[in-house]
């Protein structure tokens, strides 16, 4: 995880109401996959939406929240729910900064995999 | 775990075969990094550290399998037990260098030994110990969890015939073989894997076996082996080697052991409410070995019986 990016909102942070922490996923691959495992080790963990276009990874990453976990194939409608805490995105490279900065303007906190955008213009927009 | 996976399976082409491969080796080693007690950075790992000065969070999948490993440990009133590392290492087996414990090593090691003495809590998902010096390995059960996982990728990826194989002691066998009703498995003699014990074909379930005929010592003529009885704290005696078939590698692997450690009355007891179960003892109490079986659905061997095991289109357990 050191290697990856971490982004917090320009916006007012957002946190949930009681002890728990609510996780949201874009990209539950076999990358994404190991940090759900990862995230869910730590006190108050849990993820309360997924998403992926492949719709065999909302099983898959089931499994690893051990509940029936919202799923979505448009992030945008992951991104629009109300009791998300912060989102990680672990989809390919080259979709990294438009997922970044879709959740970073939804008001999120973001935990971003590396490299945070395929270009350097990109990652300008991603940290602007 | 350390242990080494087979896996045979079929597929249309060679391609996806070795995708297949490599996924279920990647899990494989997933599994390992979960729950290797040799290394530092396992899950497990980490909960033996923390768990004994604060209650330790895990992710869902680790306390599954320990609520699962102490239901096994309830279930069979103590027979079965993760706790039981601090004994392995009184007697020497975790050096290899097995000896006979003296009065005090025996105490302290009882002491840091018991399933009741971690407390999961399902609520907050955290394992605490009890008492300081608990450990918790997943030997008796890793295995064929790990083999359960691999059946799980293999059936994702749309494989319809499969055995996996994990160390040559716990098996999953995934559908059946072109043409055939099942995978034909040999489980040999206690230390002699030239001659069959018993046969059995398999098809969607899963065959462990445990034995204690690989790592033990003599001592003033008595034979201890590395398989303990959490509940006396000392090496199993008057057993050579216990089979089971179950629905999954967990199970299998579970049940080996305890049945292993229970014997056959008492085991017999226990699986009479498990439904799908079968199982064969072979007992070395009388200074002859023995066969005894509960449902075994396959061909059986006497034991003083010529019984070779069959070719090598046979998987051996």
């Amino acid at each position: 995880m050191a290697a990856s990016t971490l982004v917090q909102p320009s916006s007012a942070t957002m946190m949930a109401a009681s002890d728990r922490v609510n996780l949201a996923i874009i990209g539950p691959g076999s990358r994404g996959q190991q940090l759900m495992r990862t995230f869910l080790r730590v006190p108050g963990v849990r993820f309360a939406a997924l998403c992926d276009i492949y719709e065999p990874r909302w099983d898959q990453a089931r499994k690893i929240t051990g509940e029936n976990t919202r799923a979505f194939n448009d992030y945008r409608e992951l991104l629009s729910t109300k009791d998300i805490d912060a989102v990680i995105v672990s989809t390919p490279l080259s979709l990294h900064s438009e997922h970044v900065i879709a959740a970073l303007d939804s008001g999120h906190h973001v935990y971003g995999e590396k490299s945070m955008a395929p270009s350097h213009n990109a990652e300008k927009c991603a940290t602007r | 775990m350390g242990s080494t996976f087979t896996i045979y399976l079929y597929t249309h082409d060679q391609t996806k075969a070795d995708e297949v491969f490599e996924a279920a080796f990647d899990e494989i080693e997933r599994v390992e990094e979960v729950l290797s007690n040799y290394r530092p950075s396992s899950e497990l790992s980490r909960i033996n550290r923390m768990a004994a000065t604060e209650a330790t969070t895990t992710d869902p999948e680790v306390f599954k399998l320990l609520e699962t490993s102490f239901e096994y440990s309830r279930l069979s009133n103590g027979a079965f037990d993760i706790t039981v590392g601090p004994l392995m290492r009184a007697w020497g087996f975790f050096r290899k260098n097995g000896r006979y414990p003296t009065r005090d090593e025996l105490s302290h090691a009882r002491a840091e030994v018991g399933w009741t003495k971690v407390k999961l809590d399902p609520n907050q998902r955290t394992v605490r110990f009890a008492v300081p010096g608990i450990e918790l390995d997943p030997g008796g059960i890793g295995k064929g969890y790990a083999v359960d996982r691999v059946i799980d990728v293999l059936r994702d990826a749309g494989v319809k015939a499969a055995l996996v194989d994990a160390g040559s002691s716990s098996l999953y066998a995934l559908g059946a073989p072109p043409g055939k009703e099942g995978w034909k498995v040999i489980v040999p003699r206690p230390g002699d894997r030239a001659h069959a014990v018993a046969e059995v074909v398999l098809r969607d379930n899963s065959l462990s076996t445990s034995g204690s005929y690989e790592k033990f010592f003599r001592l003033n003529g008595r034979t201890y082996c590395h398989i303990m009885d959490p509940r006396t704290g000392e090496p199993v005696q008057g057993m050579l080697q216990t089979t089971v078939i179950a629905p999954t590698g967990t199970a299998t692997d579970a049940l080996s052991t305890t049945m292993f450690v229970m014997g056959p009355a008492e085991g017999r007891k226990l699986l009479e409410s498990m439904p799908n179960t079968s199982a064969i003892w072979i007992t070395n109490s009388t200074n002859e070995p023995f066969i005894e079986q509960w449902h075994w659905p396959g061909r059986l061997c006497r034991i003083q019986d010529d019984c070779p095991a069959a070719g090598e289109e046979n998987r051996k357990q």
